[in-house]
């Protein structure tokens, strides 16, 4: 599969600009995403995500700010400009899929069509082909009522990109939805905003749909923006406790190979479980399932054992984490036996932290079992080897 | 950090009351005053039905000041119903869709027929569009004179019934559709296409039951009426005034006539909610 960088993807997406400052919500956003890249918007609950997207919808009117989608501009209160949500191109996917109960699904999905003036015959024709898309064309007779909150959703996103919006925003979008549902959704929005090569915003609390569908993550806190960088440095290495919290989990991202094996760039290759058959993927473990070995010198054998990841490398530094050590273990580029980009974490006892002597430079098997490996599809393909790992930040209990 | 949203498996549906909720039952005593009330209500209609010559009704019915006043009442009661919802559905909307200030006293003014009483109704009206008053020194100038005549009928219907039709139709937009209004925006939908696609079928049943109100208050219309048309045989004398009227010249007639106003209201008020809830 062909891995497109942001700046190669060429689609309708236009880029977005937004600055709004709200007194009342006590929110000061400055953001941007370039024509056609996926910005992940994190934040606490109250930290201003919605009223952002609401903001860059038209639903929110700030008390200062300047709203811009490629060159057109949407809003500048200093010149008085404010244009509607309708006339703005920007599309708002919720978590409640909000679908219009008194039509049926393809009348739903053929709503935007109609608004935009299209005849009824070619309305159907763009539900049928938007409901085509999402997988969903066998509902297209069925009345909302009738739907799961998983079909739901996929008629919302159908009917939303039936609108062909220069903007896409995605209020937590699979947050309402059960663990079985969330993956199918995700990876549905995922193959959507590539293969369109939409702008989109994707407010979210998942690090799996940052992983899965952005380039870049913006968090807030308390209405501003504190943190902003590409996925893979701001996951790696997050600076804001938000963002620290949330990749409390090993990420490794990667090629799949199928079959449950996920091949890192200038890394080993990791088994796990789930149905990743080929692209980018990620590897998600977290540091307590994996045990680190000390490997008795002269031994070239890895330990024998039912763990099906046994994974070289070198520790790079320990933390204590309230009475237990995270480690950190930068894993062996199998081509050149040196330290690869690949960085592993493991939380282990501080008795068996000082029986191993683990400390930084000593050498260590990293041992996972292939069911604590949980394999998504994800990664935007710009640079595989990108090394995503819990960051151990020393100030994570403050507030 | 996803603690606060709920994981329903279902859509979410907007709840018509319908559903018989689970839950502890009533105390018994409950039932005897519910019981009572309803006899309140239908009694009476029972003891006038018991007295009403069913031999003669047929003629009674038929004569032609019955069938003129008949088709008075019917003709102007959905005229004032027609009058309601033009200007009550866009004042609904007004008072429950946007903030200004004084929308409180507005909202205050637009229920004042609900307490006047009607025959002061009727003579606020009068002052307004008599022959010498507020409007109608101007339109009499103009050659209009609309008291005592039919569309003074229909006025003064309309005056009454149109609380009836804005207070339930504002209950219904303040509880329906903003979200939904908001996403059909987002999808490109002008203003006035997310009203007729949207706001309005969402808030239909609203809208219905505030129509069906409104009809039956001015089917029943009487005092304003009387006061500001005045009893002239077809052109503003209705059924509830014919049947005044008949009620010392031939109780009998009248019996029949209001026995005829309950038949029609109980008609369209079973038509229009029965259809309304399936």
């Amino acid at each position: 599969m062909t891995a497109l960088a942001p700046a190669m993807r060429s689609g309708r997406g236009a880029g977005l600009t937004l600055t709004s400052r709200l007194a009342t919500h006590g929110v000061d956003v400055t953001l941007d995403v370039p024509a056609g890249a996926v910005l992940a918007l994190l934040g606490p609950n109250g930290s201003g995500k919605s009223t952002t997207l609401g903001v860059a919808a038209g639903l929110v009117h700030p008390d200062a700010g300047r709203v811009a989608l490629g060159e057109k501009v949407l809003l500048d209160v200093g010149a008085g400009i404010d244009v509607p949500p309708h006339r703005r191109g920007v599309a708002l996917l919720r978590q409640d899929a909000l679908l219009f109960p008194h039509l049926s699904v393809a009348d739903n999905v053929a709503f935007a069509p109609r608004a935009a003036g299209a005849s009824r015959r070619a309305a159907a024709a763009a539900a049928g082909h938007w409901l085509a898309q999402v997988g969903a064309l066998d509902l297209a007779a069925r009345r909302p009522d009738e739907l799961s909150g998983g079909q739901a959703q996929r008629v919302a996103l159908a009917r939303a990109l039936a609108a062909d919006p220069h903007l896409l925003l995605l209020d937590e979008p699979f947050a309402a939805l059960d663990v079985r549902s969330a993956p199918e959704l995700r990876g549905l929005v995922r193959r959507v905003l590539l293969e369109a090569g939409r702008t989109a915003v994707v407010v979210t609390h998942d690090v799996l749909d940052v992983v899965a569908l952005a380039d870049h993550v913006a968090v807030l806190e308390a209405g501003e923006v504190v943190e902003r960088g590409p996925v893979r440095d701001v996951l790696a290495a997050p600076r804001s406790a938000f963002a620290a919290g949330m990749v409390g989990t090993n990420l490794l991202t990667g090629t799949a190979l199928g079959r449950g094996r996920l091949a890192l760039a200038g890394g080993p290759v990791v088994v796990g479980v789930g149905e990743v058959l080929a692209g980018p993927a990620v590897a998600v473990c977290p540091p307590r399932a994996v045990a680190l070995y000390r490997p008795p010198t002269g031994l070239a054998e890895p330990p024998a054992g039912s763990p099906r990841n046994v994974l070289p490398g070198a520790v790079l530094d320990a933390t204590d984490r309230a009475g237990v050590i995270r480690v950190r273990v930068a894993l062996d580029d199998p081509a050149g036996g040196a330290p690869g980009p690949h960085v592993i974490a493991a939380d282990v006892t501080p008795a068996a932290y000082a029986d191993l002597r683990l400390e930084p430079g000593a050498r260590v098997r990293a041992v996972v079992k292939a069911q604590e490996v949980a394999l998504h599809p994800g990664g935007r393909g710009d640079d595989p080897a990108a090394p995503v790992a819990p960051d151990a930040l020393t100030d994570r209990s403050g507030p | 950090m996803t603690g606060s949203t709920a994981a329903p498996h279902l859509t979410r549906r907007p709840t018509t009351g319908r559903s018989r909720r689970p839950g502890p039952g009533l105390p018994t005593w409950v039932y005897v005053p519910a019981v009572l009330g309803i006899v309140v209500v239908v009694l009476p209609v029972v003891g006038m039905a018991a007295r009403v010559g069913w031999a003669d009704l047929p003629a009674l019915l038929s004569s032609p000041a019955a069938l003129d006043a008949l088709r008075l009442s019917l003709l102007t009661s959905s005229a004032s119903t027609l009058a309601c919802i033009v200007l009550g559905v866009p004042l609904a909307l007004v008072l429950a869709r946007t903030r200004f200030p004084g929308q409180g006293l507005l909202r205050a003014l637009v229920l004042l027929p609900l307490v006047l009483p009607p025959v002061v109704g009727g003579l606020a009206l009068l002052a307004t569009f008599g022959r010498t008053g507020l409007l109608g020194a101007h339109l009499e100038a103009l050659g209009v004179r609309i008291a005592f005549s039919t569309v003074a009928v229909v006025l003064a219907q309309t005056f009454v019934a149109l609380p009836f039709l804005v207070v339930g139709l504002e209950g219904a937009l303040r509880t329906a559709g903003r979200d939904h209004e908001a996403v059909a925006a987002t999808l490109g939908a002008s203003p006035t296409h997310v009203l007729a696609r949207v706001t309005l079928p969402l808030t239909l049943p609203g809208l219905v039951s505030g129509a069906v109100l409104a009809f039956a208050r001015s089917l029943g219309e009487f005092g304003a009426t009387l006061t500001f048309a005045g009893s002239l045989q077809g052109r503003t004398r209705t059924l509830p005034l014919e049947i005044y009227l008949a009620r010392e010249a031939d109780p009998d007639a009248a019996l029949a006539l209001a026995l005829l106003l309950v038949v029609v209201a109980l008609v369209v008020v079973g038509a229009v909610h029965g259809r309304s809830r399936s």
